[in-house]
């Protein structure tokens, strides 16, 4: 209930002007969200992409020695599943951590008393600018981080099993619904990521023992958001989409 | 008899199954300075915060300026907020911020609620606020600092600008919370000086929570002493000093005496009292091997010498009468001798 609360409030304070005021906390938020996570985006992706589709050539090569379908089929799960909710997981881990224990410090050090002394909410300062950069940056790297998943992928096709560059990136079973689904996933993970985090960051108590359960806390549930919001985008884009 | 500032009344506050303030009441009135001392874990940070409206009480109530903080509304309440300056324990610094941007933010505030908007008014507004930060840093002898950020100050420092921003939007109540805690007796003296000049003595009310009783005597016209959430002892000095309750007595004296002073001169039987002090507090100072002679006529500087000899004590026993005054041939603060002090002293572990 706090975390639906605190996410009403981060929509209002952004509905009376929230961004305009702290467009330079939202420049840096924006920056060290996702300018930071570049490098740990595409290492994880890109090995990902290189692994699945060593197994899948492997598994499919056993059993049915025609790897024409294996591309497309590979993009369409990155599209729609593996990009959204891998870049998801990671940004849960990264920057569900750092938002939890950046807004936990600054609880203990009583630095967020000392803003609603100064008329300041916490939420219109700290919440709303990590809460746009999150959604912005966590749909851009999503995108991002497929491409880098499915060029691994066509490397390990091309170089292991001469798959030609054409045959791997077709784009035959792509569908607007995939598409569709993998945005949404995407800005509804950078949602629900940095309202996990800092409810658990605004939740803190103690020291620094509080600042290290906040920070635990922060990405179990984070991670537990992406999760089950994959599932259940993944079901209403199934009856929605997909299913007509 | 004015109506008060700043009340409270029976005030409890629960932290688990502890009852950290139990009963609390207190009133100040315009132009006070009120001191609230106690030993650690008293629950005077949480008293300094429940008067700020920052903590919920879970029984009783407090009123700032007439108004109950707990049926006041957001924007009632930030206008409350608005009168009140505060000096947190561990400074509450923005790290995000530099130490100008920190100490205009109260200013930078009120500005974006008079709703100034941009152009001319606004430069000229946000000129106004730079040079008031300008000045108050002089005042806290931090000049051409506002660039810094906290990370780059000592605590000495960031207590300083801390101090700064709590003063610079002309609060009515001013709440320092250990305003000297780990400064050194000089930048505790200048910081005790600044605290009475901008107390505000005809619009507020200053309330002042130390363990620096020395330098709060002076400056505080009334006294609260809490003991384990309880008001234990509440008034002037001269009430304190007539106090049978020997907590009330011992407290305020031996304080004073421990902290030590830049004008009074400490002698021996000074000394002894802090050593007997010390070992009751359970052994915070701590232990070397001997002790040597306090020695007659030392000043703080040597109080805080022999404070870092102690270090690590358990328990000293003062073999000489604690209370006599000091003799002529007694040895003297510069020549320390090693072989005589323990004659009249020993220290055990």
């Amino acid at each position: 209930m706090a975390a639906l609360r605190l996410f009403r409030d981060t929509w209002r304070w952004t509905f009376r002007g929230s961004l305009r005021r702290q467009s330079g906390p939202f420049a840096r938020q924006l920056y060290e969200v996702g300018n930071r996570s570049v490098v740990f985006i595409t290492v994880t992706l890109g090995v990902l992409g290189m692994i699945s589709v060593f197994q899948v050539l492997i598994q499919v090569e056993r059993i049915l020695p025609e790897f024409s379908v294996v591309g497309p089929a590979f993009i369409q799960t990155m599209v729609r599943e593996f990009a959204p909710t891998i870049a998801g997981l990671m940004i849960a881990t990264r920057v569900g951590s750092g938002i939890a224990a950046e807004i936990g410090s600054m609880v203990v050090t009583e630095q967020v008393d000392a803003l609603r002394l100064c008329n300041a909410d916490p939420i219109d300062y700290l919440v709303v600018p990590r809460f746009w950069a999150c959604v912005i940056q966590t749909v851009l790297l999503s995108v991002y981080g497929g491409l880098v998943g499915v060029c691994a992928g066509a490397v390990v096709a091309h170089y292991a099993w001469e798959i030609p560059w054409g045959t791997f990136f077709s784009l035959n079973l792509v569908g607007y619904s995939d598409v569709t689904s993998g945005l949404w996933k995407a800005a509804a993970y950078g949602m629900a990521i940095p309202i996990a985090a800092s409810q658990a960051g605004l939740e803190t108590s103690g020291g620094s023992e509080g600042v290290g359960t906040a920070t635990t806390r922060a990405v179990v549930n984070a991670s537990f958001c992406v999760v089950v919001l994959d599932f259940i985008i993944s079901g209403l884009s199934f009856m929605l989409l997909l299913g007509k | 008899m004015t109506a008060p500032i700043l009340a409270a009344q029976g005030l409890s506050k629960c932290f688990g199954s502890r009852k950290v303030i139990d009963g609390v009441e207190l009133n100040a009135s315009r132009g006070e300075i009120v001191g609230i001392v106690g030993p650690g874990g008293a629950g005077k940070t949480v008293l300094l915060k429940l008067l700020a409206g920052l903590i919920t009480p879970d029984e009783g109530t407090v009123h700032a300026f007439g108004n109950d903080f707990a049926g006041l509304d957001a924007d009632q309440r930030a206008a409350v907020w608005e009168r009140f300056g505060v000096l947190f324990q561990n400074y509450a610094l923005f790290d995000f911020m530099t130490v100008g941007e920190n100490i205009g933010f109260p200013l930078e505030q009120r500005r974006r609620g008079d709703e100034v908007g941009k152009g001319a008014a606004a430069a000229a507004r946000s000129a106004e606020i730079a040079s008031r930060v300008a000045v108050r840093l002089r005042e806290v002898d931090l000049p051409g600092t506002q660039h810094l950020y906290p990370n780059e100050l000592s605590g000495g420092m960031k207590k300083r600008v801390a101090l700064a921003r709590a003063t610079i939007a002309d609060a009515d109540v001013l709440l320092y919370d250990d305003p000297t805690a780990g400064l050194d007796p000089v930048t505790s003296s200048k910081i005790f000086a600044l605290i009475e000049r901008l107390h505000p003595v005809r619009t507020g009310i200053t309330v002042v929570v130390s363990h620096d009783i020395d330098r709060m005597l002076p400056v505080c016209q009334r006294f609260i002493l809490l003991d384990k959430g309880r008001i234990r002892f509440e008034g002037d000095r001269a009430a304190a000093d007539r106090s049978t309750d020997k907590m009330v007595r011992t407290f305020f004296d031996s304080s004073a005496r421990l902290s030590g002073s830049d004008k009074t001169p400490i002698g021996v039987h000074r000394q002894f009292s802090s050593i007997e002090l010390l070992s009751l507090k359970g052994g915070r100072c701590s232990p070397p091997s001997s002790l040597e002679y306090a020695p007659s006529g030392a000043q703080s500087k040597q109080g805080g010498g022999l404070r870092r000899k102690l270090r690590g004590v358990r328990s000293i026993s003062i073999l000489s009468d604690p209370l006599s005054e000091p003799t002529a041939d007694e040895p003297t603060a510069d020549e320390p001798t090693a072989d005589e002090p323990t004659a009249a002293s020993r220290v055990s572990r």
